[in-house]
């Protein structure tokens, strides 16, 4: 078979046209880890400063569990999945469970309503998440 | 298929028709994309997708996975290892015969 020089130069751009508009449609997954790291970060603001103790759980259940129940149908209607990004984001999920886990730990109750504590608290938990959708949103 | 000489040479019979070509590279990045989705991007209709799809599900480059998303059926397409592995040959022959290093597919990191 023989191709021309301009065929092997069309063939390419027709294929980078065509992934690039694949790439752009998978790109939903950055905007899904960002939503994730928000909800960790007012989870935690929720749970170290809203008080009395029943309004603390009904207000943290309220926007935890719509969350993550939209976010879940929303990527399942996804028309295009990023390859190898639950892997690259697995750091992510890990760094902000593990530090969410602790903060709530050190925090509750000895700095319940200190918002000294549970403000840096709820960004150190964000970074990690944040960190995974900002890398995957330059991708 | 020899790896020496004109880099023609090293170019997938299959992938030398633009629409197979684009519906793979189409695929190249992502774990899979829905079936209207790669149409939609590919500019083809259904018909010419499903045929040209069969040719290179027959081939091994791409896997075709049926389900549904609550009552609305979804067809899936993905590259498999195989499909990768080709394309990125293919996509290297095209560069050298179009001299250089050109925009591409995620040809470089495809099939790792």
């Amino acid at each position: 078979m023989d191709v021309t020089r301009a065929q092997a130069t069309a063939d390419l751009a027709r294929g980078e046209q065509a992934a690039g508009r694949i790439r752009n449609e998978s790109r939903w997954f950055a905007r899904y880890l960002a939503v994730f790291a928000a909800g960790f970060g007012v989870l935690t603001l929720v749970l170290g400063l809203v008080d009395p103790l029943w309004l603390r759980l009904t207000v943290s259940g309220v926007l935890w569990f719509p969350l993550v129940i939209g976010m879940v149908v929303w990527a399942v209607r996804q028309r295009a999945w990023p390859d190898g990004a639950g892997r690259r984001a697995l750091p992510g999920w890990i760094g902000t469970g593990v530090l969410y886990g602790v903060a709530l730990f050190v925090g509750t109750p000895a700095q319940l309503g200190n918002a000294a504590y549970w403000l840096p608290a709820a960004v150190v938990v964000v970074l990690p998440l944040g960190i995974a959708a900002w890398r995957e949103w330059r991708r | 298929m020899t790896t020496t000489g004109h880099p023609r040479h090293r170019l997938d019979d299959l992938l030398t028709h633009a629409v197979r070509f684009s519906i793979v590279a189409a695929l190249d990045g992502v774990d899979r994309a829905e079936f209207a989705l790669v149409r939609d991007s590919v500019e083809i209709s259904d018909s010419v997708l499903s045929k040209q799809v069969a040719r290179l599900e027959e081939a091994g480059y791409v896997e075709v996975e049926k389900g549904r998303v609550g009552r609305r059926p979804r067809t899936w397409l993905r590259l498999t290892t195989a499909g990768r592995s080709t394309l990125a040959q293919h996509v290297g022959a095209l560069q050298v015969i179009a001299g250089g290093p050109a925009q591409s597919p995620r040809t470089s990191s495809a099939g790792a």
